[in-house]
């Protein structure tokens, strides 16, 4: 699970996210939404470790990031929006290396069984220069399945993707969820969040202004009786930060 | 010229003056452009405009007074721009940015009123590099003639770069006829082989070269003054004549004429109606790939290879973390197949040494004595460069790794191994390769001075010696660059290339003298130590070889040691690596 205590990231003065406190159970999905600037990214990166944050603590798998980075990590993937993979290693040599990183001991049946599953079997000697750009988000989502973590960040993980990738990616998320996997995923495409999340966390200004499941979110900010979309209430909560 | 060109181009040197004058207010940057100002003005200015040269730099000319000034440097002139209607093979091509296509190439905007930008925009670098041109050139005659020069730099630099484009829109128009590059090059080196064969003419009308000592410089002043080559050369000559000005005087005399044609080549380019508008996008493009590259570290000569290589040795899933990124470069590298290029490559170099070592007794024949003698000098100087070079490469691996932080930050490995792990490769494989040029330069140094009594046991210990001590150097070269660019992620910042500028000059300056200041210090101990076993060994068992292995064996470890908390310490800038907050 992702459970995170009075997070607050500074940079000098100004906050990029303030005293965020909530948890991620496995089998949840939270969706992180806010406007440009509202501190999605950086909080995701101090979720995952990549930046340390100013205050609070960050909970991953049942480890400190603080305390144990290493083991939390061992537990954790992180998708960034845009796949960035060695452009001399093929696709299989990707596996390889991410399974020596992770120690996946039964890494050569796990990286036959994700080639497999992603349709990437016939891609498995090709060089990332040769793929396109849902392939490579294939090859990225297979180094991240590969050791089968508890906890898994997507930035944006439908950038650019067509739409039979964004069907497939959204399917994989779900399915993920199903099998125990806490996920956190920031996105600006509130329709995706609907369909996938089971909550939802509005950032605005690096502040949590919003924060339940989807059901607690509609009954607690729609009006009029109607059931208002996500969309609807975000722009609503927003106010005047949206589209800046 | 277009109102919003205009504001485009003020705005954006202004905002660009601007915003490095703000980033003089983190202190790095003002430290930087402190150290980087002293260094231009005792390196350069003091030596040109203060008239400060030192003594000797006034001494006499290797090239003959007459013949150098003007005349010289017109027949270079003429080179050039021949050049530049022999060389280029691709379509007319001005330089424009991808912003300025996409912004620019849409609106509705003349050819001819883009050209004008183009040109206009071009005068702040020629300016820049005229002035850097006459640092350079300056520096050897000093003294208040550095403005004239810097006027005859910006002419004869503008006159080529007109000239340039105006031979490539020339060019494409001829291909639009259906001129092939070959008949081009042709006619162009007719040319060239005509105006060859006008000097000849002239040479033979001239009178013999004087027997005796021989007076090139008179010799040449009357070539160039006899027949048409004046006629000829005139007009190259009224470009670089400002350049050679002595006096204000003289500069405002030979002002009008370089004016003159440079005037001619702005109508002669402006008045080109050529569709340079699809080369250009392509230009941009690859420049824009290029920077991408140069940003990310990837600086490559050659086109990127779309064939996977085969690796070294499978990588088990279970291990040392470390060794699959030296899996990883050694695959980037170019694998087993440019691996098993080089080890034959110095397979063949060591047989020929080892054949040359046996021959020791015998005469070896006068080619192959050189020819040994020549190999054996390039391995010791391939040794001396690979101690900077082989560090620079591992501080590159690292900076290009530092982009892809966010992913590398996410595997559960401490920060030590991520470090070592990023320099391991061009470590491994440049040790390697200095191991097998020292072996050979040995085997070569150690035949050839076998006559020298006691020369070979020299030979083979200090290469032995250098050996050991080889991979720690190697690690001590990179350690320092690699702490800057985690420790000021603003100074290498991965995604950005290479600011140009004072402060950067200096920055630069401070982390080159402070890797030199660590390599000292780092070499201080194990010199120390090894001086310590040195006289202990002596003591106990006074054999020369001992002393040698105890000496090399502690500098080693105490080299060892050192790279050890090195890494350490690298690893810890990793862990603590915040690259948001710069």
């Amino acid at each position: 699970m992702i459970a995170t205590d009075g997070l607050t990231k500074l940079y000098g003065d100004f906050a990029a996210v303030r005293e965020l406190s909530f948890a991620v159970r496995p089998g949840e999905v939270m969706g992180l939404v806010g406007p440009n600037g509202a501190g999605k990214t950086t909080t995701l990166r101090c979720l995952a470790g990549i930046i340390p944050p100013t205050h609070g603590t960050v909970i991953v798998a049942g480890y400190d990031m603080a305390v144990n980075p290493l083991e939390a990590k061992g537990k954790l993937a992180f998708f960034a929006d845009e796949p960035r993979l060695f452009d001399y290693l093929t696709v299989r040599q990707h596996l390889e290396f991410t399974a020596r990183l992770y120690k996946t001991k039964d890494a050569a049946s796990r990286s036959a069984e994700l080639l497999e599953f992603l349709e990437l079997k016939d891609k498995a000697d090709q060089l990332p220069t040769e793929l396109s750009r849902g392939m490579k988000q294939k090859v990225a989502l297979a180094c991240g399945f590969l050791h089968r973590p508890q906890v898994m960040f997507f930035d944006e993980p439908l950038t650019g993707l067509d739409p039979l990738a964004i069907r497939r990616t959204k399917d994989l998320i779900v399915q993920q969820a199903k099998q125990g996997v806490a996920i956190l995923i920031s996105s600006h495409l509130l329709h995706l969040l609907e369909e996938v999340c089971s909550h939802v966390l509005i950032l605005k200004r690096g502040e949590k202004i919003a924060y339940g499941t989807l059901a607690q979110i509609h009954s607690q900010f729609s009006t009029d009786g109607k059931d208002a979309s996500l969309e609807e209430i975000f722009i609503r909560l927003v106010g005047e930060d949206a589209g800046k | 010229m277009n109102s919003a060109l205009r504001y485009l181009l003020t705005h954006s040197l202004l905002n660009g003056l601007l915003a490095r004058l703000r980033r003089l207010r983190q202190p790095k940057y003002l430290l930087g452009a402190i150290i980087g100002g002293a260094y231009f003005y005792f390196y350069f200015y003091r030596f040109l405009f203060r008239g400060g040269a030192p003594t000797g730099m006034h001494g006499p000319s290797l090239v003959p007074d007459v013949f150098w000034p003007e005349v010289g440097a017109a027949i270079l002139l003429v080179t050039t721009l021949i050049l530049s209607w022999v060389l280029p093979a691709s379509r007319a091509a001005v330089g424009f940015t991808e912003a300025e296509i996409a912004f620019l190439f849409s609106a509705p905007i003349s050819r001819r009123t883009l050209i004008i930008h183009k040109l206009l925009k071009s005068q702040f670098a020629l300016l820049i590099i005229s002035v850097l041109f006459t640092f350079i050139t300056g520096r050897f005659r000093a003294g208040s003639e550095a403005w004239f020069r810097m006027g005859g730099w910006w002419i004869i630099l503008n006159t080529l770069s007109m000239h340039r484009i105006g031979a490539s829109f020339a060019l494409q128009r001829l291909r639009e006829r259906g001129m092939a590059d070959w008949s081009r090059r042709a006619a162009a080196l007719f040319a060239l082989a005509a105006l060859v064969i006008v000097a000849e003419m002239t040479r033979r009308s001239l009178p013999a070269l004087p027997s005796g000592g021989l007076d090139i410089a008179g010799f040449f002043a009357q070539l160039t003054n006899t027949g048409p080559l004046p006629y000829v050369l005139a007009p190259f000559k009224w470009v670089v004549a400002p350049y050679f000005a002595h006096s204000a005087h003289t500069f405002l005399a030979t002002l009008a004429p370089a004016l003159g044609i440079m005037a001619l080549h702005f109508l002669w380019v402006i008045r080109a109606d050529v569709s340079f508008e699809e080369a250009s996008i392509a230009a941009a493009q690859k420049r824009a790939a290029f920077l991408t590259a140069h940003r990310k570290g990837e600086m490559r000569l050659t086109a990127k290879s779309d064939k996977a290589k085969t690796p070294l040795w499978r990588l088990r899933p279970t291990g040392f973390a470390p060794l699959a990124f030296l899996w990883k470069s050694l695959i980037k590298f170019g694998g087993r197949g440019t691996f098993g290029f080089w080890a034959a490559f110095f397979a063949i170099l060591g047989a020929g040494a080892w054949y040359v070592h046996e021959s020791i007794g015998h005469e070896l024949p006068g080619p192959l004595a050189v020819t040994a003698a020549i190999v054996g000098i390039c391995c010791y100087i391939a040794v001396l460069f690979s101690l900077v070079i082989v560090g620079q490469n591992a501080t590159a691996q690292l900076r290009q790794g530092m982009a892809a932080m966010d992913l590398l930050k996410t595997y559960p490995i401490p920060g030590w191994q991520l470090a070592l792990g990023e320099l391991l490769g061009p470590l491994v494989l440049g040790t390697l390769l200095q191991w097998a040029a020292l072996g050979i330069g040995a085997v070569l140094a150690a035949s050839l001075f076998a006559k020298i009594h006691g020369a070979q046991l020299i030979i083979t210990l200090s290469a032995c010696a250098l050996g050991v001590v080889l991979p720690a150097l190697n690690v001590s070269m990179s350690i320092l660059p690699s702490a800057a660019a985690l420790y000021f992620p603003g100074w290498f910042r991965p995604q950005e290339a290479a600011a140009p500028g004072i402060e950067n000059t200096g920055l630069r300056l401070i982390v080159g003298i402070s890797q030199f200041l660590a390599i000292a210090a780092a070499l201080l101990p194990a010199l120390f130590f090894a001086g310590c076993a040195w006289f202990a060994v002596g003591k106990w068992a006074p054999l020369f070889q001992w002393q040698a292995i105890a000496t090399i064996g502690t500098a080693a470890i105490v080299l060892a040691l050192e790279v050890a908390l090195g890494i350490a310490w690298l690893g810890d800038l990793y862990d603590h690596y915040d690259g948001s907050s710069e």
